[in-house]
């Protein structure tokens, strides 16, 4: 036995790793005792680094893509509000008590201030060239975590291929969001907490891996507490989901007992960060908390008036060119949803009815994961038509759904015997899921009528106009493209009909007039107008007074 | 060269065998004491990105995680390579969202030199911690003691594929990084024209024949190198008027008079003023010109635009106008209303009314206006520009002082004007979002709702007329989270917050009352009304404020109303002005609700009893 590594505890009819295996071996031994591959792989680290290698090259093929697509020049809603945020802590030195604060969450903020600390690069080339390519860092705790959960390679392996061919998932972590770091800091909780299932016996490691996980805990209800709360429900949902089993089977087993434990610990110890982080570390964030009672509210107006509520999903009918291509594209999300649903209800059944014996303590945890994701999301379409929080929770929820249920499918997958056919099968299933998947998660503007970059002279226009007027009305094109420009000075941009807006300038270029003819929107006559600027690409004309009241 | 038989039966060179082998065994300890220091010297020299971008990401994202993971666990056989990966990662981020916090609160703040300092010292020494518990025992270094160098050469050599996939994601970075360079943008040199005052507007549009007029030109060289330029303007395809070739570096403004006197009478003529690069027409402005035959006066209205006295008088038709920067109106009546007033039983009100443009107008002018229910006259009260917002006005009737929101939305300003001096005052405060203002009985006190931006809570701020600036209400240390503050007679606030009532004063909370919301103190402070309940099952109470300003348990009075908003008490306190489903509503106590017709149309915004009932 090597020194410092102790045998792990010994799952009921499976044999333990091997006493003299080492480095790697004694790491993934616990694993592998639930692994359904586990007469046949031998850990290897360097067996490990190779296929996270593959993995990595994969991750940032796609995560270039956006980068070199649109040159650096991506922007969209989240990134321009989170960069708003950044600017703000650096002009205040401070992440806290300034005007201009996220009030879910500092930790975005402090961590990409940071970094431009070091790196001395602007704002926007950390949200829209760094971070995307930084992303690429999330393999590594998403293939322990998946690992951890299997117990195979071949099974993380295909769990980390799974979610980097789903757009929802790449969509919140190629952004300029706060989702990359969220989900950075979800993957090492999850993982800690999976881990620390194999050390009951062993209190040092055990209570290094309760530490590991309030780390990332932290971190991660810093970034976002609204997500910290989410995920206290998610893990409570998913200790009542083991309570449920072990009432249902008569007995619980010492697998169950221990994963009802750790789900109920980390429940209120996160539970009671939450609220420290709320009510004293962070008072900004008593606004995320006070949203449950704008739920209520409008629950009851659901309830008790004939107010439909809202739809998220009436927006792909104008986001994209045609219903049929969002479908298309979201065929992953779907083909996600209904295999894992399937595979997670046949498993499911066979433990519930005592046709065997039940898994493993990291499989029996995914499978309540999963199950408390599914109510989550579920809750989260009720929230969506009640219009709480924008009507985006299915959107948000998602990601995490995703995180989970594609070890769902891996589970099922690794039982199969590979062989050539299959691995030629899931060669071309991930080079054709992955167009998809990209052009999906960037709004490829060729497919989508929602476009997200601008051009530097674009940017350059925008300002200039933001800088000559005063308490102006400035129509900057239909699409919100150079929304970002809005907020940030004394004048009202428009980005609506030109003609209803009103506006005292115009913007126009190349991709102002291709944007309204895709929408099909008529642009105004600039004939009549001063053209009061040219960049080459943009000019702004700016309407003739027409009383002598107008400026 | 003579070389010795390393433990693994490899050659190695006697030069590598004279390094401190037992040392190097701590190489990844190394790497994150020398990575933070690279990176902190880069950053501190400002080193070229395609260096200080890589040293940064690894040390605020990779190195003091691993520091810190290495401090927990010194045993490096514990986790696989990708493992270490991720809790380098995941403690990374950890460490880089509270140092931020930490550093916060301290003298030093979260500045550039603190932070790279104090994540410095935080891989330091957690690395250093690392070490000693290896030494101690606790674990093993990563690389075997014999090889040093060469054993890290073998283990790249092993992972061929691994080092390649490193070495192209960096490529990959620095490419993405230095993209602009690789693909550089077609140059956007700008080309514009202003007005005097440095600003899109007033262009010489309307001249005459033989007047001379200006305009200002500028040029700001987006091109990669030096270049040269000239400027000139054509009516007709005929020059009118030209500027002496200038050159420009990259970055460099330039910027001129052009005056020109136009020749040809007509309406809506084009001036083309082209900026000339390489003997071709490079950018393009046009100015849209009235060209009269003679010289005559500028309409008297134009000068009225740049007036910026502000003042309050009574205008030749009997009505009162006030001025503001920009124009001035002094409005007549323009619209009668039906005597007697409207409201049963609360006649002699004024009410002040946010009120909208017309629509029909291309550019809607909005504007605060009076009502007189007695008399049944309107007035125009201010004008604004388009985009301005004039809203939430709340007169005070002890201090003739009227305050209102104006400014920009999202930039909006706290403005109180002295109905009888006719001076206005800006109130100094934050740029952000206000609303819910409210005078205090006795007028000298105001109290409003403000929030930085939409993502922010609202909070409550007052100020005082003798020194208007506006102050955070605060709960001892803690600024008064809440919405729609009503004074009370003692000089209390109360408040809505979190879907209940509270009432605060000398920044002690006094009392809370839960599932109660759109608080409406009567002008004397000593009635409240107030909304129980939610949606549907809401009820409308009226009740007394007794000591301490506390609600009486049992209300006075109570009426279920189905979703009741514009909660209002009359002045006297004698009866509650609500709008229930689209319709106003007046409730006397120990009557029925009676809808009433309150002269608002479809475009109003807001608005507030300005007298005390007659």
């Amino acid at each position: 036995m090597i020194s410092g590594v102790s045998a792990p505890r010994t799952a009921r009819g499976m044999s333990a790793a091997p006493a003299g295996a080492v480095g790697s071996g004694a790491a993934l031994g616990p694993a592998v005792w639930h692994s359904p591959e586990r007469s046949g792989e031998v850990p290897a680290q360097g067996n490990d680094a190779t296929v996270l290698s593959v993995l990595v090259l994969l991750f940032l093929l796609i995560a270039a893509y956006p980068v070199l697509r649109f040159g650096g020049r991506l922007i969209e809603g989240d990134a321009l509000e989170q960069g708003a945020f950044i600017s703000s802590a650096l002009r205040a030195h401070s992440v806290v008590g300034v005007d201009d604060v996220y009030p879910n969450g500092f930790a975005y903020a402090a961590i990409s201030a940071t970094l431009i600390d070091f790196t001395g690069i602007s704002v926007r080339t950390l949200l829209n060239v760094l971070y995307p390519l930084a992303t690429v860092l999330l393999i590594a705790p998403a293939w322990c975590f998946f690992k951890e959960l299997l117990g195979s390679r071949r099974g993380a392996a295909l769990a980390v291929v799974l979610l980097c061919l789903q757009p929802e998932f790449l969509f919140v972590v190629l952004r300029g969001s706060h989702e990359r770091w969220l989900r950075g800091a979800m993957f090492v909780m999850l993982w800690a907490l999976a881990r620390s299932l194999r050390w009951g016996n062993d209190p040092r490691r055990f209570g290094l891996h309760v530490v590991l996980f309030y780390l990332a805990a932290s971190t991660f209800v810093a970034v976002n507490v609204f997500f910290g709360l989410s995920f206290i429900m998610v893990t409570s949902l998913a200790m009542l989901g083991a309570v449920g089993i072990g009432w249902w089977r008569g007995r619980a087993a010492g697998e169950l007992r221990l994963v009802v434990g750790r789900l109920a610990s980390v429940t209120l110890g996160t539970a009671v960060f939450a609220v420290a982080f709320i009510f004293f570390l962070y008072p900004p964030a008593v606004h995320s908390f006070e949203r449950f009672t704008t739920l209520a509210q409008k629950t009851a107006v659901m309830a008790l008036t004939t107010d439909t509520g809202s739809s998220p999903y009436q927006v792909i009918f104008t986001t994209w060119i045609s219903p049929q291509v969002y479908f298309m594209l979201s065929g992953p999300d779907y083909a996600l949803m209904t295999c894992s649903v399937i595979v997670w209800a046949w498993y499911a059944w066979r433990w519930l009815r005592r046709h065997t014996a039940l898994p493993a303590a990291p499989v029996l945890l995914l499978w309540l994961l999963y199950f408390s994701l599914v109510v989550q999301g579920a809750l989260a379409m009720y929230a969506d038509r009640a219009g709480l929080l924008g009507g985006n929770l299915e959107h948000r929820s998602f990601p995490s759904f995703a995180m989970v249920a594609v070890a769902v499918i891996a589970y099922a997958c690794v039982q199969i015997p590979p062989s050539r056919w299959m691995a030629a099968g899931v060669c071309l299933f991930v080079g054709a899921t992955s167009l998809s998947a990209v052009l999906k998660a960037t709004v490829e503007p060729g497919i989508s009528n929602q476009w997200v970059f601008d051009t530097a002279a674009e940017e350059g226009g925008a300002l200039w106009a933001q800088q000559h007027h005063r308490g102006a009305v400035i129509w900057g094109g239909v699409g919100g493209r150079l929304r970002w420009v809005n907020g940030s000075g004394a004048n009202t941009w428009k980005f609506s009909h030109p003609k209803a807006s009103g506006a005292a300038s115009y913007l126009r270029s190349p991709l102002i007039d291709i944007e309204s003819m895709r929408l099909d929107i008529p642009l105004l006559d600039v004939h009549p107008l001063h053209r009061v600027y040219d960049n080459g690409e943009m000019q702004i004309y700016h309407r003739r007074p027409e009383t002598p009241y107008e400026r | 060269m003579s070389v010795e038989r390393g433990g693994a039966g490899v050659s190695t060179p006697r030069w590598r065998a004279s390094i401190p082998l037992d040392r190097l065994a701590h190489w990844d300890l190394i790497c994150v004491v020398l990575g933070t220091a690279l990176a902190g010297g880069a950053a501190a020299a400002h080193a070229w990105a395609a260096l200080r971008v890589p040293l940064g990401a690894l040390a605020v994202l990779l190195l003091p995680g691993y520091g810190l993971a290495a401090a927990l666990f010194p045993d490096p056989r514990e986790f696989t390579i990708p493992e270490w990966l991720a809790l380098a990662l995941g403690l990374s981020l950890c460490i880089t969202a509270w140092l931020p916090y930490v550093l916060s609160q301290t003298p030093w703040g979260f500045d550039a030199a603190p932070t790279i300092i104090g994540l410095g010292l935080v891989s330091w020494a957690t690395a250093a911690v690392a070490y000693l518990r290896r030494a101690a025992g606790h674990g093993q270094a990563p690389a075997q003691p014999r090889g040093g160098v060469s054993s890290a050469l073998r283990l790249a050599r092993r992972h061929r594929f691994v080092a390649a996939v490193c070495l192209g994601g960096i490529a990959l970075v620095g490419l993405a990084l230095t993209i602009d360079r690789v693909v550089p943008p077609p140059p956007w040199t700008e080309f514009y024209m202003l007005g005097p005052d440095d600003l899109v507007g007033d262009y010489p549009e309307h001249v005459h024949v033989g007047e001379v007029a200006t305009l200002r030109i500028g040029v700001v060289s987006r091109e990669t190198e030096a270049a040269r330029f000239h400027v000139v303007a054509r009516t007709g395809g005929a020059v009118l008027a030209q500027l002496p070739e200038f050159e420009l570096k990259p970055g460099a403004l330039w910027q001129s008079e052009l005056t020109f006197t136009p020749t040809d009478v007509g309406e809506n003529q084009r001036l083309d003023v082209a900026l000339v690069k390489d003997g071709r027409d490079y950018r393009h402005l046009v100015l849209r010109l009235d060209v009269a035959p003679e010289p005559r006066e500028r309409p008297a209205a134009t000068t009225a635009t740049s007036q910026s006295a502000r003042e309050i008088r009574v205008t030749s038709s009997g009505s009162l106008g006030l001025g503001r920067s920009g124009f001035w109106i002094g409005s007549p009546t323009f619209e009668a209303l039906p005597a007697p007033a409207p409201l049963p039983g609360l006649s002699g009100l004024l009410l002040i009314v946010r009120q909208g443009g017309t629509g029909a107008a291309p550019r809607a002018v909005k504007a605060l206006e009076l009502v007189d229910l007695v008399a049944g006259k309107r007035w125009r009260f201010t004008t604004t520009f388009p985009g301005e917002l004039e809203v939430c006005p709340v007169y005070a009737p002890t201090s003739g002082l009227l305050a209102y929101i104006t400014g920009k939305a999202g930039d909006e300003h706290v403005t109180q004007v002295s109905l009888a001096s006719g001076l206005d005052t800006n109130v100094e405060g934050p740029s952000g979002l206000y609303r819910d203002l409210a005078w205090d009985p006795a007028g000298e006190r105001l109290a409003m709702a403000y929030r930085p931006g939409t993502a922010q809570p609202w909070r409550l701020m007052a100020t005082d007329r003798n020194s208007p600036r506006l102050a955070p209400v605060t709960i001892g240390s803690a600024p008064a989270l809440g919405e729609s503050p009503q004074w009370t007679a003692d000089g209390g606030l109360v408040f809505e917050v979190s879907g209940s009532l509270r009432m605060a004063r000398d920044e002690k909370l006094i009392w809370s009352l839960p599932g109660a919301s759109q608080p409406s103190v009567a002008a004397d402070g000593k009635k409240i009304a107030y909304v129980q309940g939610q949606g549907a099952a809401a009820r409308l109470v009226l009740t007394t404020l007794q000591g301490d300003s506390r609600p009486t348990p049992q209300p006075d009075e109570a009426t279920a109303v189905p979703a009741p908003t514009f909660i209002t008490v009359a002045p006297d306190g004698g009866a509650v002005i609500y709008q229930s489903q689209g319709r106003f509503f007046a409730w006397k106590p120990g009557q029925k609700p009676e809808a009433i017709d309150l002269p608002l149309d479809a475009t109003w915004l807001n608005w507030s009893f300005a007298t005390a009932a007659g």
